[in-house]
């Protein structure tokens, strides 16, 4: 199981963000924990709110579709932008030991 | 006739009453890119060949006189880049989409394209749509037309100065905390942002999908109009699509009368939050439309600060969300030099993307933990509600808002490299409009006497009247440019 991410950023968060986030650790740690602090103080109003807010708030649910199939653009549309594939399949490193 | 000056209504008549062919007008507009275009940087791809081709045939429909010819046949119109189009590279502006062809195009163009618009190439921005000055693209940066040492605005600030430069007539952009009408105001052009799930999100490349919209960039409000009425309406491949008939707003805006029309004026935000040139600027904007009748109201925006953070939560969070889809393996660029499956997603993405995006990634990726979840994220759900509760109060006052687009005047590039996230507060006004789903549009309302840059206002009507704010804008308009239709500089 991933590590809980601590509420003051640091080091650890950073790695911890870049691993969920699919990111590369960045060359500076500290500027990255700055930029996440400054962005986050921008953020305080919010933490100021009521935890359930004023009464009789709904927030919205996210809008669906209908759950119908449609015509697939085909194989080759699908397929004409990916970096590399074979014989109608993506190719990727073995994913599977 | 220099045909680059002209606006879309004007142009659309040109070739009603063959004047010009679509072919004629194509070839001027491609030329103008070619001489100015390397000064200004606004295109990332420019599709001749498809222009032409598409010219041609929207010339073979006029000369066959069959039927109505729609407003948009047969004039040259530039896409942004997160908008796809069909055989046409879209790249976000990002590294990471650098060699993207999508196979198909999104609904906003594949609607120009159904009315024979003539698609001239694909606008530069800021990446993925992050940004506000058009300086975080993979490909350049793009300037003003207006000065080059200052910023067209962002993220749709290619689209804006190329119509700002007579590169286009008309051009689309999209719009989640501010990016068409920020980069209009500093070209001295109008944009439009319609109420979210007006125009169909289908084909435009999410940042954030709770916020996103496509809108159209201007000479003149009238044209606005009209390509507004062309890509505006329901769509099924778009679940947030807007099921309401979206009615026709272009034929109803001459002679409408604004008498009687209340509209509230956020004074004391204005006091605090911006410059002398621009508070001169809407105290020239209000006197105008009291002059035509209106009645002035001095009203109170919700909290400023806690509409900044939700804007910031909400998208952040939803671009991390979005973003996820990269990863070297269906389309976008791959990093060569991968052994395992997540050398590959971390590899390409950290090459792929800008510093920006990875900023907000990293943003938006801390606040959906589970830590942080209930801290912001929900706190910030909870926030736009609440503003959009306040604005429905605020509409039982007025009618429209009249309120500042950008705090300033356009700023110089670079200004910001060193703090980037500084610029975020720059983004007051617009965020209101964004997080609230409403319709707003901005439009030059005056200029610098130093500099002679622009000063752009927007409108901001209730949600799916659209047509209440085109009406206030059109009067506006007449009254700031006189009886000339086009406002800003002629380039």
């Amino acid at each position: 199981m991933k590590e809980k991410i601590p509420q003051t950023v640091n080091k650890n968060t950073i790695e911890k963000l870049c691993d969920l986030a699919m990111l590369l650790p960045p060359e500076s740690d500290s500027e990255v924990e700055r930029d996440i602090e400054k962005l986050t103080s921008l953020l305080s109003p919010l933490e100021a709110l009521e935890d359930n807010g004023p009464q009789g708030l709904q927030i919205k649910q996210t809008a669906f579709r209908e759950d119908i199939t449609a015509d697939s653009p085909g194989d080759g549309a699908v397929l004409s932008t990916a970096p590399e594939v074979s014989d109608g399949y993506l190719c990727v490193p073995r994913t599977v030991e | 006739m220099n045909y680059c000056t002209m606006t879309v209504n004007e142009l659309s008549r040109l070739i009603k009453e063959k004047k010009i062919s679509s072919l004629e007008l194509t070839l001027s507009y491609l030329e103008k890119i070619k001489e100015t275009d390397k000064n200004i940087r606004a295109f990332i791809t420019v599709s001749e060949e498809t222009a032409k081709k598409a010219a041609a045939e929207a010339d073979a429909v006029i000369r066959s006189g069959a039927g109505d010819i729609h407003p948009l046949m047969g004039i040259p119109a530039a896409i942004k880049d997160n908008l796809c189009t069909e055989g046409i590279k879209t790249t976000c502006a990002s590294r990471i989409l650098r060699n993207f062809v999508p196979p198909y195009s999104a609904e906003a163009v594949a609607r120009l394209k159904g009315h024979g618009a003539v698609i001239v190439g694909k606008t530069n921005m800021d990446e993925f749509g992050m940004g506000s000055s058009c300086e975080n693209s993979a490909f350049g940066l793009t300037h003003n037309p207006l000065d080059p040492t200052r910023v067209p605005g962002g993220s749709s600030g290619g689209s804006a100065a190329a119509v700002a430069a007579g590169l286009v007539p008309y051009a689309l952009g999209s719009d989640t905390g501010g990016s068409v009408r920020q980069p209009a105001a500093y070209c001295g052009v109008v944009g439009m942002k319609p109420s979210y799930g007006r125009v169909s999100r289908y084909g435009l490349i999410a940042f954030a999908s709770s916020l996103d919209t496509v809108g159209p960039i201007t000479r003149d409000v009238i044209s606005n109009a009209m390509v507004y009425d062309a890509i505006a309406g329901y769509d099924p491949k778009d679940s947030t699509s807007l099921q309401e008939h979206s009615e026709a707003v272009a034929d109803k805006l001459k002679g409408s009368n604004v008498r009687g029309m209340r509209i509230g004026v956020p004074y004391s935000l204005i006091e605090s939050h911006t410059d002398i040139t621009v508070k001169k600027a809407l105290s020239s904007a209000v006197k105008h439309l009291a002059d035509q009748g209106c009645e002035i109201i001095d009203i109170t925006l919700p909290d400023p600060g806690l509409t900044l953070a939700a804007y910031y939560a909400l998208s952040s969070a939803e671009a991390s969300s979005n973003l996820s889809r990269y990863d070297g393996i269906r389309f976008g660029e791959r990093a060569e030099d991968c052994s395992t499956i997540e050398e590959v997603f971390k590899k390409s993405r950290s090459r792929g993307f800008g510093p920006e995006v990875k900023r907000r990634i990293l943003l938006g990726t801390f606040l959906l933990s589970r830590e942080m979840c209930d801290r912001y994220y929900k706190k910030a759900l909870m926030a736009r509600e609440m503003i959009i509760n306040g604005f429905s109060s605020l509409f039982s006052l007025c009618d429209v808002i009249l309120a500042p687009v950008a705090p300033t005047l356009p700023y110089r590039i670079g200004k910001y490299s060193a703090e980037p996230e500084a610029r975020y507060s720059e983004d007051i006004f617009t965020v209101y409009a964004s997080i609230a789903g409403l319709p707003a549009i901005s439009l030059p309302v005056g200029k610098d006497a130093d500099t002679n840059l622009p000063v752009g206002a927007q409108i901001i009507g209730r949600a799916k009247d659209e047509l209440t704010v085109y009406r206030a804008a059109y009067a506006l308009e007449t009254a700031v440019c006189g009886g000339e239709r086009r406002c800003g500089n002629d380039i």
